[in-house]
């Protein structure tokens, strides 16, 4: 008997006259934490907990003695740990999770060498140079590691650099075409990401990066659309609303091709709170609060319907095959 | 899985001696899939019910319709019973976002018109939990459940926070961790009551640890931990005796019995330094229960919540940084050693 959850349990109660020892006797069996799930869970709660403190502690250390220091011994202490990780990624035989993770962690120190060495040499102000040198020179690792933090943190090194740069050299790029840029840059690594899932056959990318992406596409897109509602270029709109309705429109594209209720989910309630705020936009009376309430709940209700149905015939379908 | 084989499935594991009302069963099984949603359908159903409200209560407010209190006390009692009965006579996940959004907007007309003449705040905000107790008792929908147990300790905590005792804040407190504490460990007698509470369990659940958060994160004396005022170590007592007494029942079930005193003395000592700081022992309470329990929604909350516990602890600690890195590497070897110590009488046990 295996694969007993709680949902289980719940039904037999629920169509049984079974009493309550026997339902005690079926949790503590089958759904409650086992003493081996106890001895591996304090197992990894100690040694995170441990070797969180413990890099923390020097880490603190070294803050603490920062000012007095040497620049030469700052800047070695920095490069010392960048290639001592390196060298344990390159040398060791430890499993390669625990590689990745060593080859992230010097992917930041990477960007902490960068801020020492700005700190010394007063590099200058531009907060963007720094995040694109910190960008390029980690990409190599990005491209080796296969580990999917390390394409997050890469994403988001690169949606910074893009952000400072707008505000720091390109004052003259209105809004809309910042999240046009980022919208289309971001679909771009999408894109780059779900091919990848369809050809490995591991779990890198893993899917929580690829639903983190999405979920930030959608995100820029509303956020982007509404605040481009209370300005005044027309045409920046227009040509926004566009670009969103073409992604848009891929989105759910790949979500009824992939079956991945994920994204239509995440799509359609964006445009949801994207028509509602063209609605209150358009005229700020009582009457369109009134409609903005009305039309939420029928969108959201069948939104859910569509999804339940979809669901439906999907589980139907995938049952069917195997 | 086909509905005859998860039937199979389930006799076998209730057992012979247990009568199951297969027919009852059988329809059960075959909705479920029909009913089954994931927790995206949920998030979506409470975020779209509240957005949906939210915009409802300003359509009521810019045309001028609240002034009228009688309507609204009115309209708030029909929607909120509507909304209470609906569910009785059709079951169906899509209603789900028109009740939520009936019950919420209800709470707000009937405490527009209750709040605009006769009554103050504080006895609104305790008619408005009235309403939230009321609702879990008559109603098991997982949605209403859910946001019935933040209506309760949400308007509590405001008729407290207008009333302005802080000893008010640490009852609350300790209500709601004490009611999660127990609601999680008593699972098993709790199911079999077979009343709406039990039915609504899931929902229930994590509606408290959502209080339980709130009330780590959000109240008063955790916002000014240790400055201003002195009793912060009330709430962390609260969690550490709750704590002790989820490892001990632990260690009871699992029978441990020889190094029982060991451990509890142990973790006595453990949690002692985080006195002052309620939402360490709090965050490891939520963590370990829901460890317990194989709760993993709840583990993930636990385990966020003790990471920013333990960050704004050393945030605010008033001490050097070089203090504070003693302290963190003494700690760090600390739990290593602790480790070690666990390893060894795991290898001894085996």
């Amino acid at each position: 008997m295996k694969l007993v959850n709680r949902e289980d349990v719940q039904i037999i109660v629920k169509h049984s006259n079974v009493h309550k020892a026997k339902v005690a006797e079926l949790l503590n069996e089958h759904v409650h934490a086992k003493q081996k799930d106890w001895q591996k869970f304090l197992r990894l709660l100690f040694i995170s907990l441990g070797v969180g403190f413990v890099t923390a502690g020097i880490i603190f250390f070294f803050a603490y003695n920062w000012d007095e220091l040497n620049k030469f011994i700052k800047l070695a202490l920095v490069q010392g740990l960048v290639v001592a990780s390196s060298l344990i990624v390159v040398f060791s035989r430890v499993s390669p999770v625990i590689k990745n993770i060593t080859l992230t962690g010097a992917a930041m120190l990477v960007g902490l060498l960068f801020a020492v060495f700005g700190q010394i040499y007063q590099t200058g102000a531009n907060a963007y140079d720094f995040f694109l040198a910190w960008t390029i020179f980690i990409t190599l690792w990005v491209l080796i590691s296969r580990f999917s933090p390390m394409y997050l943190l890469f994403i988001l090194l690169i949606n910074t650099t893009l952000v400072l740069y707008s505000q720091q050299f390109a004052p003259q790029w209105s809004s809309s075409t910042l999240t046009i840029i980022l919208l289309l840059l971001n679909t771009a690594f999408l894109c780059g990401m779900l091919f990848l899932q369809l050809r490995n056959q591991d779990d890198f990318p893993a899917i929580w990066l690829t639903h983190l992406i999405s979920l930030a596409i959608t995100a820029i897109a509303v956020i982007g659309i509404i605040i481009n509602l209370s300005e005044t270029e027309e045409d920046g709109l227009f040509l926004l609303t566009f670009v969103v309705f073409i992604l848009f429109g891929i989105g759910v594209w790949h979500g009824f091709s992939s079956k991945k209720l994920f994204y239509l989910a995440v799509i359609f309630f964006g445009i949801i709170i994207t028509i509602s705020a063209f609605i209150i936009d358009a005229s700020q009376e009582s009457a369109s609060f009134f409609f903005v309430s009305i039309f939420i709940m029928l969108s959201v209700t069948f939104l859910i319907y569509g999804m339940i149905k979809l669901q439906k015939e999907w589980t139907k379908s995938l049952n069917n095959e195997s | 899985m086909s509905p005859e084989k998860q039937l199979e499935r389930l006799r076998n594991l209730a057992g012979n001696d247990v009568q199951l009302n297969e027919i009852g069963l059988k329809e059960e099984l075959g909705a479920i899939e029909a009913n089954r949603s994931s927790i995206a359908i949920k998030i979506l159903t409470i975020v779209g019910g509240f957005l949906a409200a939210q915009a409802f209560m300003g359509f009521l407010i810019i045309s001028g319709l609240y002034e009228n209190e009688l309507a609204m006390i009115l309209t708030g009692i029909l929607l909120i019973v509507g909304s209470l009965a609906a569910p009785r006579y059709f079951q169906l996940l899509i209603a789900d976002t028109l009740g939520i959004c009936a019950f919420l907007i209800g709470c707000g007309a009937l405490a527009i018109g209750l709040g605009l003449k006769m009554f103050e705040v504080e006895e609104v905000a305790l008619v408005l939990a009235g309403i939230g107790v009321i609702a879990l008792r008559v109603n098991s929908n997982y949605v209403l459940a859910f946001v019935s147990v933040l209506l309760v300790t949400g308007s509590i905590q405001f008729a407290i926070f207008d009333f302005g005792g802080i000893f008010g804040d640490y009852l609350l407190f300790t209500s709601v961790a004490t009611m999660m504490t127990f609601f999680v460990m008593k699972e098993a007698s709790i199911l079999p009551r077979r009343n709406n509470i039990s039915k609504s369990f899931d929902a229930i659940r994590a509606g408290l640890i959502v209080a339980f958060v709130f009330q780590l994160y959000m109240t008063r004396f955790s916002l000014d931990l240790g400055r201003t005022e002195s009793f912060v170590w009330i709430p962390s007592l609260v969690n550490m005796a709750l704590l002790l007494f989820v490892i001990h029942q632990i260690l009871n079930e699992r029978q441990i019995i020889h190094q029982k005193a060991a451990i509890l003395i142990g973790s006595v000592i453990l949690l002692a330094p985080t006195i002052f700081a309620p939402a360490i022992s709090g965050s490891l309470l939520i963590l370990i229960l829901c460890f317990h329990k194989v709760y993993k929604t709840g583990m993930a909350i636990g385990v966020v919540c003790l990471i920013l516990a333990i960050t704004r602890y050393y945030y605010e600690l008033s001490l050097t940084l070089l203090e504070k890195s003693i302290l963190m590497m003494a700690s760090g070897i600390l739990f290593l050693l602790m480790l070690h110590l666990i390893k060894k009488v795991d290898v001894h046990e085996n």
